[in-house]
């Protein structure tokens, strides 16, 4: 765009300056012409044509390209002194006949192709003589080049000036400022903690911003990996203490004597134990995902099995809700190596999802699809689906779509941990929207992962 | 059953000391590693209970320890660790059973009396058929009242487990682990609507259950109600 523009502006400035200069040469030319003319006109009135002929052989005028002509009333030159030319073409007629006793100058333009023109000038005597002068423009032409070649070392010290600032501004200024943008885009979406804004910009000031950005950055990841580590402590530490007032509850439990008040009361209790143990074990698994070190126990695995025996754990809670529970599995089985446990848990943490969320008479669906490089599990429902900005806020650790009510069991840690175990997997985990309502939440796990050895990464 | 319980929290020791004795075994307690692992290297343990983080000597160093020295008392291991590689790396090491903490008691009583039954430590398993009932293993059918009654895998599995630990309280997380072979949450009533259905299919109509459901500790199997 900005390189088109300057080819035409230069283009332009080759054409206008060309214009400019033939032009003016045919003005100065032709003032040349008329200016001699008159002089030798006044020498050759005054002293004749033998003062006219040594004028101007002395000025050298023939090799100059310039001609003169001195022609008597009856037409007959006595006078000649042609252009080298004209021994080839000879002298051009000229159309018509002044009068005699006009002071006027008569003009004839006589173009011999290449842009070369001969001008001559004509007058006429009150004795009925004529004096032809003749010009060739060979020097102006030659003139004309010597400009063209200047103007084309200027072009180009132009348009190197032009361009030379904008490959620099891309490749040091713009490239920089744009791996900054996608460097504060990775962070934004929190992909990375580790990545680090490139420093070796040209610009001081944008190398002391990233620079300083960096540091902030350095400061954000020691406390963010301080505080997952005091998370991390905080929830093996408190295992014990949940392991201690279970056993306490439990005391109740077992008891013979206690009312039956009392023994829902402690029912409760460790209900709410369970749970927040299950908090905890999830939390670390996450945690285990998000810094790359869940260790994957991988077996064999049948997944056709294991998707029909985690539709079967579902389908008593999902006819208890007036849900049609559908499942499908291709004919060809998938077996693979993949940590069953906690591949199993990111299934049923849909499966729990979809049918919390779908209203009684809605559908909810399992689907194993097998494809010659994946395999991806779907869950699919006829729920109110995904609002607005979801799509994000869901998979993040303790945030729940904008349908979830305080009633709606869970923290929020779900979705979490099925991207952490896709991951670990290789895989990944999404949802959407589907196009005929509810929504549709996958894992997909490719071949090459569910197939290698190792059992830890 | 003589037990051997290698732990560091005392509010822990207290509680399963008194529990386990209440259930009739004889519990010896060591609070450390060292001491933890010069007691197994004894000998003379009908099971082994095993916390992993101990002071000085871990639980799976102990363990490794006890297997190199020939001690082959089975070894359950009580662990805050609670995820699958620790798992793993102790039942690896010559560990037989594992139980994440916070655990409940009746499950690690369940669990003491499988790991015992399998030493033969622990009385047999009682294995009494109630009154009137014939089992078909191979064709997983219950003959009840001259009528017989054809299970679901599941359902058969769980009636098997049942019948293995009869009278005793069996946690839900217990049945998850060994009749689904899942070892976490999966937050559906899976457990107690196979235990409906059995009800269904095995209990006198009107008649009381077999299947006791006991808020807050599990399910229990009584052979004669």
């Amino acid at each position: 765009m900005t390189l088109g523009i300057i080819a035409l502006v230069m283009v332009l400035v080759w054409l206008i300056t060309t214009w400019a200069m033939t032009h003016f040469f045919d003005e100065v030319g032709k003032a040349i012409i008329e200016d001699d003319l008159r002089e030798y006109g006044v020498i050759y009135e005054n002293r004749g044509a033998e003062a006219v002929t040594m004028l101007f052989d002395a000025g050298g005028h023939g090799e100059q390209d310039q001609g003169l002509r001195l022609i008597d009333s009856t037409g007959t030159p006595f006078v000649d002194r042609p252009i080298p030319i004209f021994p080839q073409t000879g002298w051009p007629e000229f159309p018509n006949k002044l009068s005699p006793g006009t002071d006027g100058i008569d003009w004839l333009r006589n173009s011999l192709g290449g842009g070369k023109v001969i001008t001559i000038g004509r007058r006429r005597f009150e004795d009925g003589s004529e004096m032809w002068f003749a010009r060739n423009n060979s020097g102006d032409l030659a003139a004309i080049e010597q400009v063209h070649e200047l103007l084309f070392v200027a072009i180009l010290i132009a348009i190197t000036m032009a361009i030379g600032p904008t490959v620099w501004f891309a490749s040091r200024v713009l490239r920089p400022v744009n791996s900054l943008i996608d460097g504060a885009h990775r962070l934004a979406r929190g992909e990375s903690l580790t990545a680090r804004l490139e420093t070796s910009v040209a610009i001081p000031e944008l190398r002391i911003f990233a620079e300083v950005f960096n540091e902030s950055l350095d400061r954000v990841q020691t406390l963010t990996e301080e505080l997952e580590a005091a998370n991390d402590q905080l929830a093996h530490e408190l295992r014990t203490p949940l392991a201690r007032i279970r056993g306490n509850v439990e005391s109740i439990l077992n008891s013979p004597e206690v009312t039956p008040a009392i023994l829902e009361n402690a029912a409760r209790a460790v209900d709410e134990i369970v749970r927040s143990s299950a908090i905890i074990r999830d939390i670390l698994s996450i945690r285990a995902g998000d810094s790359g070190t869940m260790r994957l126990n991988l077996e064999l695995v049948s997944l056709n099995d294991l998707v029909r025996e985690t539709f079967e754990l579902y389908s008593a809670s999902a006819e208890e809700k007036g849900l049609k529970f559908k499942l499908e599995t291709p004919s060809e089985d998938d077996v693979g190596r993949f940590d069953r446990q906690r591949l199993q848990q990111a299934l049923c943490n849909l499966l729990d999802n979809a049918i919390s969320y779908t209203p009684a008479g809605g559908e909810v669906e399992l689907l194993l699809e097998v494809t010659d490089s994946d395999t991806t599990i779907h869950v699919r429902d006829s729920g109110p689906g995904l609002a607005g900005d979801d799509d994000h806020r869901i998979w993040r650790r303790f945030m729940r779509g904008s349908i979830a009510s305080a009633s709606t069991p869970g923290i929020g840690l779900g979705l979490s941990l099925v991207r952490a175990v896709a991951t670990a997997h290789h895989g990944e985990a999404g949802g959407a929207n589907r196009a005929e309502g509810g929504a549709d939440f996958w894992i997909r796990i490719p071949f090459e992962s569910s197939l290698d050895g190792d059992s830890s990464r | 059953m003589n037990l051997l319980l290698i732990e560091d929290d005392a509010e822990l020791i207290r509680q399963l000391s008194a529990e386990l004795q209440k259930s009739g075994d004889d519990v010896t307690v060591e609070s450390n590693g060292k001491a933890g692992l010069e007691a197994a290297l004894r000998g003379g343990w009908d099971i082994i209970i095993l916390d992993v983080s101990l002071p000085e000597i871990s639980g799976f160093d102990i363990v490794t320890e006890m297997r190199a020295a020939k001690i082959d008392a089975p070894v359950l291991f009580l662990s805050a660790r609670g995820n699958v590689n620790d798992r793993v790396k102790g039942l690896s090491l010559g560990g037989d059973d594992y139980l994440t903490k916070p655990f409940a008691i009746d499950e690690l009583r369940a669990r003491l009396m499988a790991l015992g039954r399998r030493r033969g430590s622990a009385s047999p398993p009682s294995a009494v058929i109630p009154d009137g009932w014939e089992l078909d293993s191979l064709r997983r059918e219950v003959t009840v009242r001259g009528q017989a009654v054809a299970l679901q895998p599941r359902e058969w599995s769980l009636l098997e487990l049942f019948l293995d630990h009869d009278g005793e309280v069996l946690t839900n997380s217990f049945l998850l682990d060994q009749v689904w072979g899942i070892r976490f949450d999966p937050g559906t009533n899976v457990v107690n609507s196979t235990i409906s259905r059995l009800r269904r299919k095995l209990d006198a109509p009107g008649g009381p259950t077999h299947f006791e459901t006991m808020r807050g500790r599990g399910h229990a199997f009584r052979s004669h109600v």
